[in-house]
């Protein structure tokens, strides 16, 4: 082991009985080592052995003069609930110290603290109250521009298919509509699934249609017609509506029969987003406009949330050491495969250096004698430099000796980007998304694109693994924690992480 | 070897020190008094060595102990000494940037001194000295470990670093204190 780290952990006294034995035996074969060990323990010694210091007291009068003017923050209901214990103490402190205070003082502190257990759990009930508040502000804040996207839409849902599949059946028994169903209060997620199983239908209705006009008697219309609207219901786990024999709805109008009507509408709180006002008239206008293979009920877009987060590790980076970054974000659907949204992260910079240093050892004339200024700063920029441009060979009067130096760095930096993200290839569970950001961190502007697939586990929860281009601000060099110097640079990283659609 | 003699503050039994801390958070001045005598010291100790300038110390010892009574209801847990101390290195470093930004020109005197002086107090000087020359982020941790006797558990916590790193610096700023004092080492003995 290095001399120098012997040393430092027989000062520290983190010697273990090898190292003890393997540090004497070098103190006892090496003069340098012992020399070295000589100054460590004299200047350990000067610095723990430390003159008695005294705060001025001109400075500690300041201070407390300060501390006794100054306003408290507490409210006056701790104040006044502040026990009489606490209120004599200060005067007792002008004593003169802690230990101008009693046991009984002391003790007195205790006894404060069992007797005020109500006064003091106020403080933390009104930090937990601020913290719910905080939270609840934050929602607020990300559902009013969506609200309704994905909160509760209002307290009605009605699906109508029209009748276009089978002319016959329809002619035969004037009905225009087929299948309504109605359900309760609904969310708006729960309203695209039903709304999606409903096209789905939809579509194998209509081609059964076809396959009616062309073959099918219309005794076994009337027997299809209601598989599919008892399919529906199924499929959809809402209740149905007004079907009659046949599996059609009476002329009653589709409005009266799921409750659609103004007075109803008008009764019905809804949570409005900024983008869809109205969805109530946008779904009755959209009733009204067609009336084939349509659906009644708020006019919710197929619309997603996504939670990402995910952490990476550098490949290949400008320097030597690891970058790793680890991230959150959230973005929201604006069409069916690309999502924008906010990311968070930071990013961490580690690197572990070795210098071989050249060290010069001390010229022998300089024993005894202060060194002038010229020649202290001479030898200091010699042994510290990094690495020593003159030779041994130019110097007739030192000797050299070869020193490793080992240095870890690490520095965190946090960053903030926008990015955009979306589905450019989709097979079964898996799908390969693209997403490129940009942002601004504590060092400046970035930027990345990244290429992820993304593995869905279950319901819409995705492990993704990819890799990341960045081109962002890093730290070159880092000295004893200071960051030295920063450019811009390319970092690749792989990276994994999960993906949680809502 | 880990010295003390700096630690003189009497100690408190665990159930004394919560019930100081909690009447400190809640802004109780008798407790306040209570902890500025007990860490006082130590804290004028700190800046004075991580400034090296006595009026720039004074200035961020004062700083400390009033953030130390504004921020009281930050404090978390009963650790006060780490607490403190990582307000009064946030000052220091302050004080520092402050100091870097008006070019205060290096102390000609240092190397033409001493020979008329005691060895002790001579060593004492330049170790002040050198101290100034070293990096702040080495002189910080050198200075919680060597004057203040902090573990290195501490130092991590109050930098805000790994314990690791912690190790590293200071076993660094004691090769480049041995290396600056080097020449007034051998003089001593």
């Amino acid at each position: 082991m290095i001399p120098d780290v012997l040393i430092s952990k027989y000062l520290d006294g983190d010697l273990s009985l090898e190292e003890d034995v393997e540090f004497r035996a070098m103190l006892a074969a090496d003069p340098n080592a012992r020399e070295a060990f000589d100054s460590a323990v004299l200047l350990h010694i000067a610095m723990r052995c430390e003159d008695v210091t005294t705060v001025p007291s001109d400075v500690e009068e300041s201070v407390l003069a300060f501390i006794a003017n100054a306003p408290l923050t507490v409210c006056a209901q701790d104040q006044s609930m502040r026990s009489s214990s606490f209120r004599g103490l200060h005067s007792n402190s002008q004593r003169g110290g802690l230990s101008a205070y009693t046991d009984t003082d002391l003790l007195s502190f205790g006894r404060g603290l069992k007797t005020r257990g109500a006064a003091h759990a106020a403080p933390v009930v009104r930090s937990g109250v601020r913290r719910v508040m905080a939270a609840a502000a934050m929602l607020l804040v990300l559902a009013l521009p969506f609200g309704d996207q994905f909160l509760g839409v209002g307290d009605f849902l009605a699906l109508n298919y029209g009748s276009q599949p089978s002319k016959s059946s329809v002619q035969s028994t004037g009905n225009a509509d087929l299948v309504s169903i109605k359900a309760g209060k609904v969310l708006a997620s729960e309203f695209r699934r039903v709304a999606n199983e409903f096209r789905r239908v939809a579509s194998e209705f209509r081609h059964a249609g076809n396959e009616i006009d062309h073959n099918i008697s219309s005794t076994e219309i009337e027997r299809i017609v209601p598989s599919f609207a008892d399919q529906l219901v199924q499929r959809t786990g809402f209740e149905s509506l007004d079907l009659d024999a046949n599996g059609t709805t009476s002329n009653t109008s589709i409005e009266t029969a799921v409750g659609n009507s103004a007075e109803d509408r008008s009764a019905t709180p809804s949570l409005h987003s900024l983008f869809s006002s109205n969805d109530l008239v946008s779904a009755k206008n959209q009733r009204d406009g067609e009336s084939q293979n349509t659906f009644f009920g708020p006019d919710v877009p197929n619309i997603e949330m996504l939670v990402t987060t995910s952490y990476s590790q550098s490949v290949t980076a400008p320097t030597k050491g690891a970058v790793t970054t680890i991230s959150a974000g959230f973005g929201y659907g604006v069409t069916t495969n690309t999502f924008v949204g906010m990311e968070m992260g930071s990013t961490q910079y580690t690197s572990t250096t070795e210098i071989l240093a050249l060290v010069r050892e001390p010229a022998v004339s300089s024993v005894g004698v202060v060194p002038t200024r010229a020649a202290f700063d001479a030898d200091r920029m010699t042994s510290f430099s990094k690495v020593t441009h003159e030779s041994p060979n130019e110097s007739s009067k030192s000797n050299y000796r070869t020193e490793a130096l080992t240095s870890f760095s690490s520095e965190g930096t946090v960053w903030g980007a926008a990015f955009i993200q979306h589905s450019v290839l989709k097979t079964g569970i898996v799908s390969l998304n693209g997403r490129l950001g940009a942002g601004v961190g504590e060092d400046g502007m970035l930027t990345y694109g990244r290429m992820q697939a993304e593995c869905n586990i279950v319901a819409g929860v995705s492990l993704t693994v990819g890799a990341e281009a960045r081109y962002s601000p890093f730290r070159t060099g880092v000295i004893g924690g200071q960051p030295m110097a920063r450019t811009y640079g390319t970092v690749i990283s792989a990276l994994y992480g999960l993906q949680v659609r809502l | 070897m880990r010295g003390t003699t700096h630690h003189t503050a009497p100690t408190l039994n665990d159930e004394q020190l919560v019930a100081l801390v909690i009447a400190f958070r809640d802004g109780d001045r008798g407790a306040f008094r209570a902890l500025y005598d007990m860490f006082s010291t130590a804290v004028y100790r700190f800046c004075r060595h991580m400034i090296g300038d006595e009026a720039m110390a004074k200035d961020a010892f004062q700083e400390t102990f009033i953030r130390m009574f504004e921020h009281r209801q930050e404090l978390r847990g009963t650790n006060v000494r780490s607490w403190l101390f990582t307000i009064s290195r946030r000052v220091c470093l302050n004080h520092l940037r402050s100091r870097r930004a008006a070019h205060i020109s290096f102390d000609e005197t240092f190397h033409a001194q001493g020979e008329h002086q005691q060895s002790d107090v001579l060593l004492k000087e330049q170790i002040e000295r050198a101290l100034d020359q070293l990096p702040v982020a080495l002189r910080e941790a050198l200075v919680l470990r060597e004057y203040e006797g902090h573990s290195y558990l501490e130092i991590a916590a109050i930098v805000g670093i790994d314990l690791s790193l912690a190790k590293v610096r200071v076993y660094r700023a004691r090769l480049m204190m041995r290396k600056l004092l080097a020449t007034v080492a051998q003089q001593i003995r």
